[in-house]
């Protein structure tokens, strides 16, 4: 093992892994992280934490992952380039293992022009692709990017997004292919509507071989409403909704039963694939839906977490050999 | 060319303030090129300071001159006769231009009448496109001649975020993909192999080493 | 060349100013006999018909026109005089007797007859109530209350809410021996309507129309937009009556197309389109110079392929007096009466080089300031884009002018290829000073006119370079289906009008796909545009005259009769007696090939006769006709290399896609740069006729430019200041005609003198003010700009309005206006505009010619931008926008001119001086 991430331990025992989402307040209430972590509880083997996600100012994820470890979740830190040079992510990086978060997810980040702050300078000193490089010199090599030598070393569990629907769709695979080699463990993708186009991804991925080698778990969000989804069709960069899909949620009698409905077909069209490893739930706000689809797409109960993984770092097995 | 765009209106008679005598500068260089600074802006901008004045009823003098290049002390030093007549000195050359008049003018206060944008060219006639960031270590003979930290709106070098689609940036859908177009110019010369291979962190210390960059060429100095 | 040589030009309209001013500049003494009291002829009296846009109407060729020809000292103007009597002299020269006030003898070597026509007189068709009703009025009535310029309901002495056009009256009527279409109506009326529209927002327009002609350039546009913009509507029907209503309005009465009954419709205005016809004088003059007249009246060619000439040595003949035809094609008509002169003065000389000049004149934007004269050496060579039979016929009259050609391109045949095609590419292989480079291609062109230096990759990738002083692209046009009928191409039975040749009909394609019994039976089918059915509708009345012969059932399915061509309203009525059927369709036919062709049409007019039993119809009007052969009328569109042809040339193409840049100002041939000329196909003329004047007005043009080797420049050019030029190519991008290049020597950028019209937009773009216009610089203008409300004024249009204005304002008035001519307003630098504030001015008007009505083809657009940015500079110093205004006035809009200015002083003198008096 890598690292004393439960995600990583679901995926390696074979387990088809179910991971979902938690968006930080706009505040410095705790409360509400309580709150929500709470519907995740026993249903999902990991939860990410989104990092100023649209750039929209809100608790830090390192923080707010730091409350899910006292909760005994597995808490999956996302770390955008857009806000911090590689001395402050390096830095995180440290301090957030420390906090005993074991999953990283590297990101380029949403750029600062859709968010509340659009006249901040952004930073971008790394991308995602050079972010995974690091973390892993990190945790492998025991190095800092200087190449200065590290004496405790993270030990995380190192994931990646990726957008099977954003253009140019043949490069797509070999930006993925870049990012298993820098060195990520795991893929959480963009959430996918398009189910043809998301198998000719599949197709090129596993043409690659890169399925063997990393970790997939494929997006999926379930929608309330038409509305949204015409939303993410028209204004989400990098999104394909079919427009039939549109139609059935305009048809729906009701359209929450419907949304779920559509995910859970989709949860089960995806686990056809091959090379798909799991599933990551985004359930965009509407998180206590989370235990109501993972139960009807049958992925409940989840495999028990080890407690020892959840333990604060200060108990970590790095430190302790 | 450098490309530099005027202030507005507001905030030039704001910083002249005060000032009843103004010597407008221009320069015959980047900016007459990019029509923000040279002869005819100018004469416009002295005209629009004067008729500001009348409608205020105060009198101003305002003198127009335009150098050839504001960046260099030869030219600059053809202000000298007049320039101590003037309250105050109102470049419309770039930043440099700027600079280089205050630092030969001791005790003249110069102020700028244009904001200096980018490294660019003129993607049509009204229309300038920033190229170049000036980054100091040029990466284009592995991006197919495109940039893509001065046109990607996040300066990435491994190729697209996810936003990018139908060729168009996330930020904004006037903007080109640099990544899509590095792509298509890349499998157009055949050379997509060079996509597969990571960029490493890029040397930001040839950007921003702590105080103004220098070039120092030994063989051509006095 | 003439230099003791006298012509005498008979008639002072277009055509004739337009030959007198040609004659002028090749070095003529020129006469211009006028039986008026006055010049221009009948559109000295037309009102310029732009709306916010230009619509085309070119009336402002006659203004120009009148300038030029008023201003020459080497035309003796004799007005108030006819021709009353000819001798023949012995040298073959003439003496006229001319006769006025006095009575005079003038000599002269040539005579040009241009004696225009004779509107047709509404009052010879009673039952339309002209002169009886006061709402009904002519088209040229109408004319005279536009150009008033007072409220249109005034003038006619009530509010017009709804107006018809009645079109053909006294055109395409047989009965009264005018079996002939007047061409220029249908555009006519839609222009007047636009401009009627314009001055009563409220006002319905109808047109009762039989077809529509069009002519000129991209008439399918102006339709368009009368239709959408306008709500104009169109009623296929020709009135029978007009009567007065008891209130006071009148009603026309119209057979409705569906059942032949008569039904009334009310207007308060009731216009007549009258027609054009021989003017009076045209066979008291045959009689005297013994020419022929054709079988309606007007002079007629003795060389179908060069109409200027008559057949006696000496004479000549230009304009409406041969035949109806609108302004441009007058003035060209001028051009190449001119051009026959001399053509034929150059055969007497047996082979001297005649010596021609270039006067500023003959482009547009030509009433140029004067410059620093200079001759300019440059190459008589023309360079022939393009074999095809206009580019064979401009060489070889180059040739006959004394001019070296060089033709590029192989040879193409053109429409119905004949036994003189073949005797032109004869002529063009005998002919010593013609060059032909077969099979090569231009692919760069460096310098400008009189100095072009055109790279040519001719086969094999043989590059050579070849210098021209002038080129002419004659590059033809590419013939396909109509995009309705382009699934039919290549199918069994289904043939291209233009592969029946001229004798006619494959009729053999028929014979095998024939059904047991019955009579043959074929479709022709003409759905091409308006201005590509003036020429391909001959070619069908043609083929199915040659059907019927043949013994076979035709039917015409076509959108429009388009029979504005000499002679192609007979034809259409004599195939109309032998039987053929004309479907007039409005949707689009579909064609059914199962193992027969089978055609659907429908047919708005069913009923009113005309269906043949062979077809079955059903209750609405869908005809349904099985037919042997479908003949399918190809369409013209650009040649596929005409977009990259025209990137190398550097010039405009208009909105089809052809050489031709919708600029109303440029005749036909010219483009925006000087040297430069297209003609035929590749410009959109479809017809070997238009083509033919094409090849001659071009030839003549370029011969004058560049025919002695020395080019003498006298007009105002822009110069740059080397040492000012920042290279920055602003002007290289900016100048309307190319004139603008880089002088690689000098490193800074070069306004060629040749190729410059003076118009001034470069040196107000120009950031670094390195270029100054000669005679019109910034101190100059700035010299004129004083205290009071300030008009620029563009020479070419509303400082005509202006001069006439000014005659009539006001003294008090006129004492605050300050008038500053500019040869165009793109000339109007936006530091001008703040200047004259700077120097005491109130408000400022620029006052130019209609969008895309520039005489300098993009000037106007400029100085508007200009006008809105500098409203919003001094809105940003707070100074009222309003202060700055831009407006649009035609030549003779003194009226509109004046309301421009009144309203601009009423600006003025709301908002008061701009500066504020000292606070405290």
């Amino acid at each position: 093992m890598k690292s004393r991430s439960n995600l990583e331990r679901v995926l390696a025992a074979g387990h088809f892994a179910l991971t979902g989402e938690l968006g930080p307040p706009q505040s410095a209430s705790a409360e509400v992280i309580r709150k929500k972590a709470e519907y995740y509880k026993g249903c999902v083997d990991a939860v990410n934490i989104t990092d100023n996600q649209t750039a929209i100012v809100r608790m830090s994820s390192i923080a707010s992952a730091a409350i899910l470890v006292g909760l005994g979740l597995d808490p999956i830190m996302q770390m955008t380039c857009r806000d911090r040079n590689r001395i402050a992510m390096q830095s995180d990086v440290l301090g957030a293992y420390a906090l005993g978060i074991n999953n990283i997810l590297c990101l380029t980040g949403d750029h600062q022009s859709f968010g509340n702050h659009p006249t901040s300078k952004n930073v971008y000193d790394l991308d995602s692709v050079q972010l995974i490089h690091m973390v892993r010199t990190m945790r492998d090599e025991k190095r800092f990017l200087s190449g200065d030598e590290l004496k405790a070393e993270p030990r995380m569990f190192i994931g990646a997004a990726e957008n099977p629907f954003a253009d140019p769709f043949e490069y797509r695979v070999v930006r993925l292919a870049k990012k298993v080699a820098a060195g990520a463990d795991f893929i959480q993708t963009q959430a996918v509507f398009d189910i043809p186009r998301f198998s000719r991804w599949m197709e090129m991925v596993r043409g690659r071989g890169l399925h063997e080698r990393v970790y997939i778990l494929a997006g999926v969000i379930p929608v309330k409403s038409a509305r949204a989804l015409e939303y993410m069709k028209n204004e989400v960069p990098g999104m394909s909704v079919p427009d039939e899909l549109i139609r059935r949620m305009e048809a729906a009698g009701d359209p929450k039963e419907e949304g779920v409905k559509i995910a859970v077909e989709t949860i089960q069209q995806l686990r056809e694939i091959p090379g798909v490893a799991g599933i990551h739930l985004m359930p965009m706000m509407w998180e206590a839906i989370a235990p109501v689809v993972a139960e009807r797409a049958g992925l409940l109960p989840r495999p028990a977490p080890l407690a020892a993984g959840l333990e604060p770092a200060s108990g970590g097995p790095s430190e302790g050999a | 060319m450098i490309v530099a765009e005027r202030k507005s209106l507001d905030e030039i008679l704001a910083m002249l303030q005060g000032c009843s005598r103004v010597l407008v500068v221009g320069c015959g260089t980047c900016v007459t090129v990019c029509m923000a600074g040279g002869e005819k802006e100018v004469g416009v901008l002295a005209s629009l300071l004067r008729l500001a004045a009348q409608r205020e009823g105060r009198t101003v003098e305002i003198g127009e001159a335009t150098i050839e290049r504001q960046c260099e002390w030869e030219f600059v030093d053809e202000l000298a006769p007049a320039i101590r007549r003037y309250d105050a000195v109102l470049s419309m050359g770039c930043g440099a231009g700027v600079q280089t008049i205050a630092q030969r003018f001791g005790g003249v206060r110069v102020l700028p009448a244009l904001n200096t944008k980018f490294i660019g060219i003129p993607e049509k006639q009204g229309m300038w496109v920033e190229m170049c960031l000036g980054c100091g270590d040029c990466v284009l003979d592995r991006t197919g001649g495109i940039c893509p930290i001065a046109r990607c709106s996040k300066g990435l070098l491994n190729g697209p975020c996810g936003g990018s689609q139908g060729g168009k940036c996330e930020v904004s859908k006037d903007t080109d993909c640099a990544w899509q177009l590095i792509y298509d110019r890349l499998a157009s010369l055949g050379r997509l192999d060079l996509l597969e291979t990571e960029f490493a962190p890029k040397d930001w210390s040839k950007n921003r080493d702590g105080g103004p960059r220098k070039v120092l060429r030994e063989e051509v100095m006095l | 060349m003439l230099e003791s040589s006298r012509v005498v030009v008979v008639g002072a309209g277009v055509a004739g100013m337009s030959a007198a001013r040609s004659l002028a500049a090749a070095g003529a003494r020129v006469t211009l006999v006028e039986k008026g009291g006055r010049l221009g002829g009948m559109a000295a009296d037309y009102a310029c018909k732009g709306t916010d846009r230009c619509n085309k109407c070119n009336v402002c060729l006659v203004h120009e026109l009148l300038r030029d020809v008023k201003s020459r000292p080497d035309i003796g103007i004799m007005t108030g005089c006819t021709v009353d009597g000819v001798a023949v002299l012995s040298s073959g020269g003439y003496v006229l007797k001319v006769g006025g006030r006095e009575r005079h003898e003038v000599e002269c070597s040539a005579v040009v007859l241009a004696t225009g026509f004779e509107p047709f007189h509404a009052s010879e068709r009673p039952e339309l109530g002209y002169g009886v009703h006061p709402a009904v009025v002519t088209a040229l009535d109408l004319e005279k209350a536009l150009r008033d310029g007072r409220g249109l309901g005034e003038k006619f002495g009530r509010s017009i809410g709804r107006v018809a056009f009645v079109q053909c009256v006294g055109s395409r009527d047989l009965q009264r021996g005018r079996g002939y279409c007047s061409r220029v109506c249908c555009m006519y009326s839609l222009r007047m309507a636009r401009a009627v529209r314009h001055r009563n927002p409220s006002a319905e327009v109808t047109v009762f129309h039989m077809d529509f002609q069009g002519a000129g350039k991209d008439p399918g546009d102006l339709r368009r937009r009368a239709e959408t913009e306008d709500g104009v509507r169109f009623v296929r029907a020709r009135p029978s009556e007009v009567a007065l209503a008891p209130d006071g309005r009148v009603v026309v009465w119209f057979e409705d197309m569906d059942g032949g009954t008569c039904r009334p419709a009310e207007f308060d205005l009731v216009v007549l389109a009258v027609g054009t016809g021989p003017g009076r004088d045209t066979r008291t003059l045959a009689d005297m110079f013994g020419l022929g007249l054709d079988e309606f009246g007007f002079f007629a060619p003795a060389d179908p392929g060069d109409e200027a000439t008559t057949g006696v040595p000496g004479v000549f003949v230009a304009g409406t007096c041969r035949g109806p035809r609108d302004i441009a094609e007058s003035v060209a008509d001028g051009e190449r009466a001119a051009l026959a002169v001399l053509r034929e003065e150059a055969a007497r000389r047996a082979g001297q080089r005649i010596a021609l000049s270039l006067s500023a004149g003959t482009w547009p934007g030509r009433r140029v300031l004067r410059g620093q004269p200079e001759t300019i050496e440059v190459s008589s060579t023309v360079l022939v884009l393009g074999g095809t039979v206009e580019g064979m016929e401009a060489a070889r009259t180059l040739s006959d002018l004394g001019c070296r050609t060089v033709i590029v391109g192989e040879e193409t045949r053109p429409d119905g290829d004949s036994g003189a095609t073949y005797t032109l590419l004869a002529r063009v292989d005998e002919d010593s000073s013609i060059d032909v480079l077969a099979g090569g291609c231009l692919v760069r062109l460096d310098g400008q006119a009189g100095g072009f230096r055109a790279t040519i990759e001719g086969p094999g990738g043989l590059v050579s370079e070849i210098g021209a002083g002038a080129l002419i692209v004659a590059t033809g046009y590419r013939r396909e289906f109509p995009e309705a009928a382009r699934g039919l191409a290549g199918r069994a039975c289904v043939v291209g009008l233009s592969e029946l040749g001229e004798s006619g009909v494959p009729w053999a394609v028929g014979e095998e796909h024939r059904k047991g019994g019955g009579g043959r039976r074929a479709v022709i089918w003409v759905g091409v545009r308006p201005d590509t059915a003036r020429a391909i509708f001959r070619q069908a009345i043609s083929a199915a005259l040659s059907a019927l012969a043949a013994g076979w059932e035709v039917y015409v399915l076509c959108p429009e009769v388009a029979v504005a061509g000499t002679g192609d309203e007979v034809l259409y009525l004599e195939a109309r007696r032998q039987g053929a059927v004309f479907v007039k369709y409005e949707e689009e036919p579909e064609v059914q090939a199962g193992s027969a062709l089978r055609v659907l049409v429908r047919d708005p007019c069913l009923g009113a006769g005309g269906a043949a039993a062979s077809a079955t119809t059903d209750v609405s009007g869908l005809l349904a006709i099985d037919a042997d052969v479908l003949v399918v009328a190809e369409e013209a569109y650009p040649p596929p290399d005409a977009s990259e042809l025209a990137r190398v040339l550097r010039v405009n193409t208009g909105p089809l896609g052809f050489f031709q840049d919708d600029n109303v100002n440029l005749l036909p041939v010219l483009t925006n740069r000087r040297g430069i000329f297209t003609i035929g196909g590749c410009r959109g003329a479809t017809g070997v006729a238009d083509a033919m004047v094409d090849a001659h007005v071009a030839a003549y043009l370029a011969a004058r430019l560049v025919g002695t080797g020395n080019l003498h420049v006298d007009w105002a050019t822009a110069r740059v200041d080397p040492d000012k030029c920042a290279l920055c190519l602003t002007c290289v991008r900016t100048c309307p005609h190319r004139a603008a290049d880089v002088d690689d020597e000098v490193r800074a950028a070069r306004i060629s003198r040749a190729a410059c019209w003076g118009c001034g937009v470069c040196a107000s773009e120009c950031p670094g003010k390195a270029i100054s216009l000669e005679s019109c610089s910034d101190d100059e203008i700035l010299a004129s700009v004083a205290p009071a409300v300030t008009a620029f004024c563009c020479d070419h249009s509303a400082l005509i309005a202006a001069e006439a204005t000014m005659a009539v304002l006001p003294t008090d008035e006129a004492a605050g206006l300050n008038i500053v001519a500019v040869p165009c307003t793109g000339k109007v630098d936006i530091i001008h505009l703040l200047k004259a504030f700077e120097r005491g001015a109130e408000a400022v008007m620029v006052a130019g010619c209609f969008d895309e009505g520039c005489h300098f083809l993009s000037g106007n657009r400029r100085a508007r931008l200009r006008v809105g940015q500098a409203a919003s500079l001094l809105k940003a110093v707070g100074i009222e926008p309003e202060r700055v205004r831009f407006y649009h006035i035609g030549p003779d809009m003194s009226a509109a001119f004046l309301e421009a200015v009144q309203e601009t002083m009423q600006v003025a003198r709301e908002l008061g001086p701009v500066m504020r008096r000292r606070a405290g």
